[in-house]
């Protein structure tokens, strides 16, 4: 399943349009991630640990001969309910690393229009808080986007 | 391979824009080169692609080549998969020769920084470069920028002398630098030579013992170029003063640093009053390395073969007869031919175990000897499983704070595998304790050190004389029996045609104006003499002796109070038996 190719012609999350997100869920909740972030989804993979590596990462995994970093949701949004069977791979390019973040499972590709958007709440515990650009009001579910950018940013700061 | 600006921007192999139409588009161009050939310019992400897809390659390759020799194997099978590895192999050379560029780039560049610094200094210096287009991998080359702008601004700094001292010395006034790159067995050397005064023994040996990092003693005791390396050991620094914020030797701990990041090695010849070379030698390319699968921890890691020294494996034996692993404080040791190694648990490092849980040796022990710098340590890995090439990859930028690990690696199996970095291990295993100095990894760090420093080796000698006679080890090249026929004489000096050079045979007990014992205990002429091959000052010299009768190793200190003739250093007792040490340099008379 590659969704690196669907090219969306709508503009971002900050302008008024509609927006591509690629879904998936950590602990029960939702999440998006702007389609034009995500490389591809794929199936569990066998993960090499890194010892001494801070406890979001989970290890490397061998993506078609490619090396890429897989983190822990789970552990990088502080949620310590921790699941032990096999998570999908939603790969992203942050900041020129492939980097696989790791999910419960994984939703649908959501087209969501600019008028269903709000700020991130000011409640919102501020360990996803710096990862989240805004919240989607859909029929179901709200739907928490998270900036893969500002992901790498923090990786890139705390290491 | 045409030198176009494509070619020349730096692209980071893992920063690359995503891969798209817009890379694709101007990726390539042709133009027509100067001699009339076709040439293109490639872009090097596109090269970078083409190395991992080749690296994919040979991995494939070699999953293939297990399945044609295993159950499945017909005489077609095995006969296509081996061509396959041949064709393979050649692939992956050719697309290594595509990231080759001539190191003339950034040689040229040096020449500038010299005459810049020339002009400030007010020196007046001549810039030699000579094999400019010897070739090397482009992140190699990126990788040497600093390091060798960092030795050239030394050598200007600090190597070459103000043109009035030059005058002074009996120099010309202008200096000179040189700086050649050559191809020498699969490996680029790059040396830097300038015609300085030098680096001085006693200044740097002073400078080395106040910073505790040797004991006086062990000062006597160290050859030159031993006491010239001392500025590249971390925590030296020799400079009187600071030149644009940047000294001497706290620059040359980095020089050291960053060329053995990329698998390099950093040598110093210096001779006082006739200048430095600083000589690097750096591998032709990072891409592909040799290197050494071990299991620990429950996982499997890569470690590089150019720091491997040996494999020990040791069995415990419940008695003690045979060699085992001690405990030392709670630290693991073991005495390797005589000398303690200090070992670390792979696993307990990547554990991070507290240090005073002390250790229990397994029945069987696998150590591997890895070399740091100056100083050896033992790994305890849970296994070894394979000597194998490896295509290192990266690690994402924010793993690279993780100074335990180089990078990553690809398996047979299509597992991964992380390498590890045998510097920055070390460096982890020796900054652990920081906060707690009294910790027992600091000591078996400390324990290293003063086997190195403390421990002098020597050979004992019977010259003929009354008396034992030992000279230190450091100093001994070779030795050498030699027929008695083979010593010719130029003028009155006993020489022998050793190589290419002309040896000077000296007599210990003649230099040391010492009675011949016996008669009978002298040589007859037909007999072949004992010959202690030194080195003093890069010449080497010949010290007869009636006998070499053995090596000891001892911690004492030298007792000069009983010299009693110039040509002894001093005495020292070994096993309830005075024994005189020589010193080296009063027996060739400087």
């Amino acid at each position: 399943m590659s969704l690196a190719l669907v090219k969306d012609t709508g503009p971002r999350v900050d302008v008024p349009g509609t927006a591509q997100f690629s879904t998936f869920f950590v602990a029960g909740r939702l999440y998006g991630i702007d389609v034009r972030q995500v490389q591809e989804v794929v199936k569990p993979l066998p993960m090499t640990q890194i010892p001494l590596a801070q406890p979001y990462i989970r290890g490397l995994i061998n993506l078609r001969g490619q090396v890429a970093t897989a983190i822990g949701l789970h552990q990088l949004f502080g949620l310590t309910q921790s699941t032990s069977r096999e998570l999908m791979n939603v790969i992203c390019r942050c900041d020129g690393n492939l980097v696989s973040l790791l999910a419960d499972d994984i939703g649908d590709v959501m087209e969501l229009s600019a008028s269903q958007y709000e700020p991130v709440p000011a409640t919102i515990d501020p360990l996803i808080r710096r990862f989240m650009s805004g919240v989607y009001k859909v029929s179901g579910p709200l739907v928490s986007i998270i900036d893969s950018d500002k992901v790498a940013r923090f990786l890139s700061t705390q290491n | 391979m045409t030198q176009g600006s494509a070619l020349q921007k730096p692209v980071d192999s893992l920063g690359t824009p995503p891969p798209g139409p817009e890379v694709a588009k101007d990726a390539v161009t042709l133009t027509k080169g100067e001699d009339g050939t076709d040439t293109i310019q490639v872009q090097v992400v596109q090269l970078d692609k083409l190395m991992n897809l080749a690296g994919e390659l040979v991995l494939i390759r070699n999953q293939v080549i297990q399945h044609a020799k295993g159950a499945h194997q017909t005489a077609d099978f095995l006969n296509l998969a081996q061509r396959l590895s041949l064709l393979t192999s050649d692939l992956q050379n050719e697309v290594m020769k595509t990231r080759m560029q001539p190191i003339g780039n950034i040689l040229n560049t040096l020449r500038q920084i010299v005459h810049g610094t020339a002009k400030d200094t007010n020196r007046s210096v001549d810039v030699q470069i000579e094999g400019a287009d010897t070739e090397l991998d482009k992140t190699l080359i990126e990788a040497l920028k600093d390091p060798l702008t960092h030795l050239v601004q030394n050598a200007m700094d600090h190597g070459l002398e103000l043109p009035e001292e030059r005058k002074k010395c009996g120099k010309s006034a202008t200096g000179q630098l040189k700086i050649q790159a050559f191809h020498d067995a699969g490996e680029v050397v790059i040396e830097i030579i300038d015609d300085g005064h030098g680096l001085e023994r006693a200044k740097i040996g002073a400078k080395a013992i106040e910073r505790g990092l040797i004991t006086a003693q062990a000062f006597e005791s160290m050859s030159d170029r031993d006491v010239h390396h001392l500025i590249l050991v971390p925590g030296y620094s020799t400079t009187d003063k600071v030149v644009d914020g940047l000294s001497y030797s706290g620059g040359m701990e980095v020089v050291r640093r960053n060329v053995e990041k990329i698998g390099g090695v950093v040598d110093l010849i210096s001779s006082k009053g006739r200048g430095t070379t600083v000589r690097l030698k750096i591998p032709l390319t990072l891409a592909i390395i040799p290197a050494l699968i071990v299991r620990a921890a429950g996982e499997r890691f890569a470690i590089p073969q150019i720091k491997l020294v040996e494999l020990v494996r040791v069995e415990q034996s419940e008695d003690g007869s045979a060699p085992c692993i001690e405990s030392l404080q709670g630290q693991p040791v073991f005495r390797l031919r005589g000398t303690l190694l200090p070992l670390v648990s792979l696993s307990a490092i990547l554990h991070k175990e507290p240090a005073n849980t002390g250790f229990a040796a397994a029945a069987v022990n696998n150590i591997i000897v890895l070399n740091v710098g100056e100083r050896q340590f033992g790994l305890l890995v849970d296994d070894i499983e394979d000597s194998i090439d490896i295509v290192v990859k990266p690690l994402s930028n924010f793993l690279k704070s993780l100074n335990t690990y180089a990078g990553a690696t690809v398996l047979g199996d299509g597992s991964i595998a992380l390498t590890l970095d045998v510097p920055g291990l070390a460096e982890h295993v020796r900054l652990a304790p920081e906060d707690e100095p009294t910790s027992s990894a600091e000591g078996a760090t400390l324990a290293t050190e003063e086997s190195l420093n403390n421990r002098s080796d020597y050979i004992l000698l019977d010259i003929g004389s009354l008396g034992l006679y030992s000279v230190p080890i450091k100093q001994v090249k070779r030795l050498e029996e030699l027929p008695a026929s083979s010593i010719e004489t130029a003028g009155e000096q006993r020489v022998v045609r050793y190589g290419d050079l002309i040896l000077p045979i000296l007599k210990i007990s003649d230099k040391l104006g010492l009675k011949v014992n016996s008669p009978s205990t002298t040589q007859a002429s037909d007999q072949p003499i004992c010959v202690v091959v030194v080195e003093q000052n890069e010449r080497l010299f010949g010290l007869e002796v009636q006998r070499i009768l053995d090596i000891f190793s001892t911690q004492l200190p030298l007792d000069k109070r009983a010299t009693d003739r110039p040509g002894i250093l001093g005495s020292m007792i070994v096993e309830q038996q005075i024994v005189g040490v020589i010193d080296i340099g009063a027996m060739i008379g400087e």
